[in-house]
């Protein structure tokens, strides 16, 4: 039986960083693609992952609510990504020892398909960046990466009324902005299984 | 609503990028809890050279070809990219990402430099050398200006001066001069693209796109060449210049020199790549130099053939210093859009030669 958050997370803070390593492996999917679509970028995403998990190591004293983990990670994230430049910093020593990785066999083939991504992120970015930060934050947790209210404030660290509110606010200024946003395939099963350990 | 469908599909990290990155992440968590910073020397400056002189230094090697070459990156197999030149150009990627070297609209990037690149009269074993003093104002609109001051040609060597007579007795060497391109919006466009936001901030991509646009032979040291290409004296952005950075830290055979000198005596933090391929001929080498602090590349140098260039400043700056000595056409088809102006004042635009001179400097 795979091992909960709660309890890969309870090894992690006494310091078993192989278990911590199994968190990174279940939820590296989820936090890469949320800063993707924060900043519409592969190649920082990647290192944003890296500050993430880095990040959440340095403060494994936090004790969680059972199954709390992964927006606990995404708030990291919507920090990491806030502060791009501090987090850098912070991190630099640690993301200069990365490895440089060569590409596998066959990704010339996805060469295209990642560029696609980074020109459709980069349009919505565009649009999605007329929001106040702080409704942005909410929308991008809810309606993108479908957190829970509940979770999503626990990420944000404010009220669950006050998401509520603020979605609501960005929803409706959304559609002032481009009626047809994101009126397109619905792809949110992908979410779905993203999220499954 | 399905607001997720507004972005593209969820991906997972290439395999060999996942399993890197979560390696990179439990050796970091079981460091002491006391980094310690890669120490880097402390140095200024920066630089670049042209493409089309680069297309010079091409032929000239291709002429010299000899065929591969083994590669052998410092502390790196010959087969994988160097983890020492990988970590200073990640960091290098990092510093160039906050400069602030994006001109807004009215605004120009200026870029000086000077340079010494073979050039060839005749017979390839006839080489020429003259120093040129370049400056560049390149618009946000595509708008600009190229002045360069060359100085006055001499022969590379004594056999090159015997192998020029020989191959034209009435050889004269060019005095040098000044001349000013001036370019109407949209016409001026230096290195391999003018279309930055078609490039991908995903390195491997990126070498793959390079290798589309700046064409040659697929090969590793050709996509070092490629590097230099989009980086010396164009207007690419920050982000795609750290993009170009770390692309360049996944060519195998790269080597970082650590602290060198560029050609005006002023270290920098080197990399090089020692040449390979049809393009190349033995022992042949080529350094890129930059500046520690801000990341920007201020220099280059190479042997086989020797040239140097070093990048003198890099501003964006609020205007031209002066006004095109003659109207440009707005369009920039068959030269039209584009007045070139010699030492002697005389003014060639697309539409043709002007009949009154102007003076050479605005």
């Amino acid at each position: 039986m795979e091992p909960s958050d709660a309890d890969l997370w309870a090894r992690s803070r006494a310091g078993d960083r192989d278990a911590f390593g199994v968190l990174f492996e279940r939820h590296a999917k989820l936090i890469y693609n949320y800063c993707f679509r924060r900043v519409g970028s592969w190649a920082t995403a990647e290192d944003m992952l890296s500050i993430v998990f880095l990040e959440a190591w340095r403060r494994r004293e936090k004790e969680l609510q059972p199954d709390k983990v992964l927006p606990w990670l995404c708030g990291i994230a919507t920090n990491v990504v806030r502060n791009q430049r501090r987090s850098a910093r912070r991190f630099g020593a640690a993301l200069d020892r990365m490895p440089a990785v060569e590409a596998e066999p066959d990704f010339a083939g996805k060469a295209d398909e990642r560029l696609d991504d980074e020109w459709k992120a980069q349009g919505t970015l565009d649009l999605l960046r007329k929001l106040p930060l702080r409704e942005l934050d909410v929308f991008m947790l809810c309606a993108v990466v479908e957190l829970s209210y509940e979770d999503a404030a626990l990420a944000l660290g404010v009220p669950v009324g006050t998401v509520r509110s603020r979605l609501s606010r960005a929803r409706a200024r959304l559609r002032e902005l481009d009626p047809g946003f994101g009126h397109e395939q619905g792809e949110s099963t992908a979410l779905q299984e993203a999220r499954q350990p | 609503m399905t607001d997720e469908s507004a972005f593209p599909p969820l991906r997972d990290l290439p395999s060999g990028l996942f399993e890197a990155r979560k390696q990179h992440l439990l050796a970091e968590i079981a460091r002491a809890p006391e980094r310690q910073r890669l120490s880097l020397p402390m140095i200024p400056l920066f630089q670049r050279r042209r493409r089309w002189r680069s297309v010079a230094v091409v032929a000239l090697a291709t002429a010299a070809a000899v065929g591969l070459v083994g590669v052998f990156g410092w502390g790196g197999s010959p087969a994988g990219p160097s983890p020492a030149a990988a970590a200073v150009l990640n960091r290098l990627a990092r510093l160039i990402a906050a400069q602030p070297l994006t001109p807004q609209p009215g605004q120009y990037l200026y870029v000086e430099s000077r340079s010494e690149y073979p050039a060839f009269e005749g017979a390839s074993t006839c080489e020429t050398l003259a120093v040129d003093h370049r400056q560049a104002w390149i618009g946000a609109d595509g708008a600009g200006l190229l002045r360069d001051t060359t100085g006055p040609e001499h022969y590379s060597s004594g056999a090159d001066q015997a192998a020029c007579l020989q191959a034209n007795p009435k050889v004269r060497l060019r005095n040098g001069g000044t001349s000013n391109d001036w370019f109407a919006p949209h016409c001026l466009a230096l290195g391999p693209t003018d279309n930055w936001g078609s490039l991908s901030s995903d390195p491997h991509v990126l070498l793959q796109q390079m290798r589309q646009i700046d064409g040659g032979p697929a090969t590793p040291g050709e996509d070092f060449v490629h590097i230099g290409d989009f980086l010396r004296e164009t207007d690419a952005p920050p982000a795609v210049r750290a993009t170009l950075y770390r692309a360049a830290a996944l060519i195998p055979g790269i080597q970082l020199l650590g602290t060198v000198r560029d050609h005006d005596g002023r270290p920098g933090l080197g990399v090089a790549y020692p040449s390979q391929g049809p393009y190349a001929s033995k022992g042949s080498t080529s350094e890129l130099i930059f500046d520690p602090h801000t990341g920007e590349l201020f220099g280059e140098q190479g042997i086989g053939p020797r040239y140097w260039a070093v990048y003198l400043r890099e501003q964006v700056v609020d205007a031209l210093p002066g006004k095109p000595p003659a109207s440009l056409t707005p369009a920039c088809v068959a030269g039209a859009g584009i007045g070139h102006q010699t030492s002697d004042g005389t003014v060639v635009t697309g539409g043709g030669v002007n009949s009154t001179p102007t003076p050479a400097n605005p």
